[in-house]
């Protein structure tokens, strides 16, 4: 059994740092019968502890398979992930994952959704849940812990899958498209909130998003995905001051961050004019 | 920790869920307009039937099934308790199998190609062609019934309960899986909880077969049971106590269909219907 110091719960104070993540020479090639399909071409590259990195490309560039063999949920077909100084070989559990969608229990409410991660590492609820309560307000989830899926809005069922992902102090935070599905309005609240709680606990974040935007706005760092198979086709350091806002946005630097990443774009015919 | 620095709040306001007592309240209302329909129906087959002066024999006025209610009542309720018992071990038999062919087939490939087609196969025997041979190899007892009434009833609960199973998202199991989920964790916590509306449609459908199974079973070689019973008042040309019986055997159908969807209420899993419904109604799936 896992105690809730081994996964870096602290009861105060600052919270340690994340984790590294290391990529060498990460391929994925899927078989099928007409032969194989290559999805992650010889990626190689390094997230820093508590570093916030951004995969962008195009869609079904094969930036999700990477985060999939990230999280372990997928085998790497050549090539290695080291997370920390351990090797990558079956699902990770000290991380927390958001997909696009909630992918909230219908049956559960709020509370006991967020809780879902507590039982099945079999960590002591009864310590956790205040912690769940108040992740649970700081999301502006407070009062809704009895509230079931169905009856919360989508930007509210995503904050509950954040804070899912959050309950259990994860050193990695990874995060598939994760405002995709929302409206542009909730998107940007969100964005600030992701913000707001990453500056707090300063996890390594791997964020996979097409929105070019969205990518700068959050990261230290962008890594910018070929069509498939998928490499690093280039690397943009946002030095961009932090907390951002969202008037940042218009600021000259943050469009010039925007148009290097659109010409790798068009020089990859991703784009055309 | 300064977690109280971030308080953020959602700018949307959430939908407010329905009330209770309101449901409650249809409910009644509509079991109210059953009652009402059914004895209007009753009141009206008894009028025609006295106008036309049809035969007893061939439609007996639901008086005259009334008046054979009463006078055979013993013989009803006895024969009742034996055909129940093969329903409801029938059931529970094809209902627990059903399960654990669709738990075997949604986990392993390779038997689930040698069963389905074995499974389907078996729909298409008509059950009363060998329900004789079934009366050869175990005799006129119990277990003959519970044999039809479970090759009659498993096949929805196969299908159902596979679909159940089969439909979880992909996500959600990747996601308990980086929570260290064990496999059985994973099922019973997301896959089971997540086909109960599944199952329940299969449930449903094979209560209702089941009935539909005993009497197959009792017409082919009983001793006892509303099955036999309605062979020996056919021979009798004794058609209100028929009727009598058919109308037990329905009762005792709807009964038990009620007890299975009951028990559905209670089950966690049927919020899921809840919310699929909900966002349909809402256009957001």
């Amino acid at each position: 059994m896992e105690s809730a110091e081994a996964i870096g719960l602290k009861d105060g104070g600052a919270h340690a740092a994340g984790i590294p993540i290391t990529y060498r020479g990460v391929t994925k090639t899927y078989g099928s019968e007409e032969g194989s399909v290559t999805a992650v071409q010889d990626v190689s590259a390094e997230v820093g502890a508590a570093e916030f990195v951004s995969l962008v490309g195009p869609s079904g560039c094969g930036k999700t398979t990477l985060l999939m063999m990230t999280a372990g949920l997928k085998p790497v077909s050549r090539g290695e992930i080291l997370v920390g100084d351990r090797r990558v070989q079956g699902p990770q559990t000290d991380c927390g994952i958001v997909f696009q969608d909630p992918t909230l229990l219908p049956w559960r409410n709020v509370l006991d959704n967020v809780m879902l991660q507590i039982e099945i590492r079999r960590l002591d609820k009864e310590r956790f849940r205040p912690r769940a309560l108040s992740l649970l307000e700081s999301a502006g989830l407070a009062g809704f812990e009895g509230s079931h899926p169905h009856e919360l809005s989508g930007g509210m069922r995503q904050r509950v899958s954040l804070v899912r992902a959050l309950i259990h102090e994860p050193q990695l935070l990874l995060m598939d498209e994760p405002f995709g599905a929302l409206d542009a309005i909730t998107r940007d609240q969100m964005n600030i909130d992701i913000q707001k709680l990453w500056l707090e606990r300063r996890q390594t974040v791997l964020f996979v998003t097409h929105s070019v935007s969205e990518a700068i706005f959050l990261s230290d760092r962008v890594l910018v995905i070929s069509p498939r198979p998928a490499r690093v086709d280039k690397e943009i350091v946002v030095d961009l001051r932090r907390p951002r806002t969202l008037a940042d946005r218009e600021s000259p630097r943050f469009g010039e961050l925007v148009r290097e990443i659109r010409e790798v774009f068009l020089s990859r015919g991703v784009l055309k004019q | 920790m300064n977690r109280s620095q971030t308080t953020l709040e959602p700018h949307e306001a959430p939908p407010r869920p329905p009330s209770r007592p309101r449901r409650r309240r249809r409910s009644l209302r509509v079991l109210i307009e059953i009652v009402v329909a059914l004895t209007v129906l009753t009141a009206a087959a008894e009028v025609i039937l006295r106008i036309m002066e049809v035969k007893t024999f061939l439609v007996p006025k639901p008086t005259t099934v009334a008046q054979s209610f009463a006078d055979n009542w013993y013989v009803l309720w006895t024969n009742s308790l034996v055909t129940l018992k093969e329903v409801v071990l029938g059931f529970l038999v094809a209902a627990s199998g059903g399960f654990l062919l669709a738990v075997v087939i949604v986990y392993i490939p390779v038997l689930s190609r040698i069963l389905y087609p074995l499974i389907v196969a078996s729909q298409t025997i008509p059950k009363i062609a060998i329900a004789p041979l079934l009366i050869v190899w175990f005799g006129f007892g119990l277990t003959p019934k519970i044999i039809v009434v479970f090759l009659i009833a498993f096949f929805p609960v196969v299908i159902a309960s596979t679909v159940g199973l089969r439909a979880v998202d992909e996500n959600m199991l990747h996601l308990v899986r980086s929570m260290g989920a064990s496999g059985l964790q994973a099922f019973h916590k997301v896959r089971l909880v997540n086909a109960v509306p599944s199952i329940f449609s299969g449930l449903k459908i094979a209560i209702t077969l089941a009935v539909v199974g005993a009497i197959v079973g009792e017409f082919v070689g009983a001793d006892a049971g509303l099955g036999y019973l309605l062979l020996i008042a056919n021979g009798q040309l004794d058609t209100p106590l028929m009727f009598a019986a058919v109308v037990v055997l329905s009762i005792m159908g709807i009964v038990l269909f009620g007890i299975v969807s009951a028990v559905e209420q209670i089950t966690p899993g049927h919020l899921r219907d809840q919310t699929a419904a909900e966002e349909v109604s809402a256009g957001t799936l």
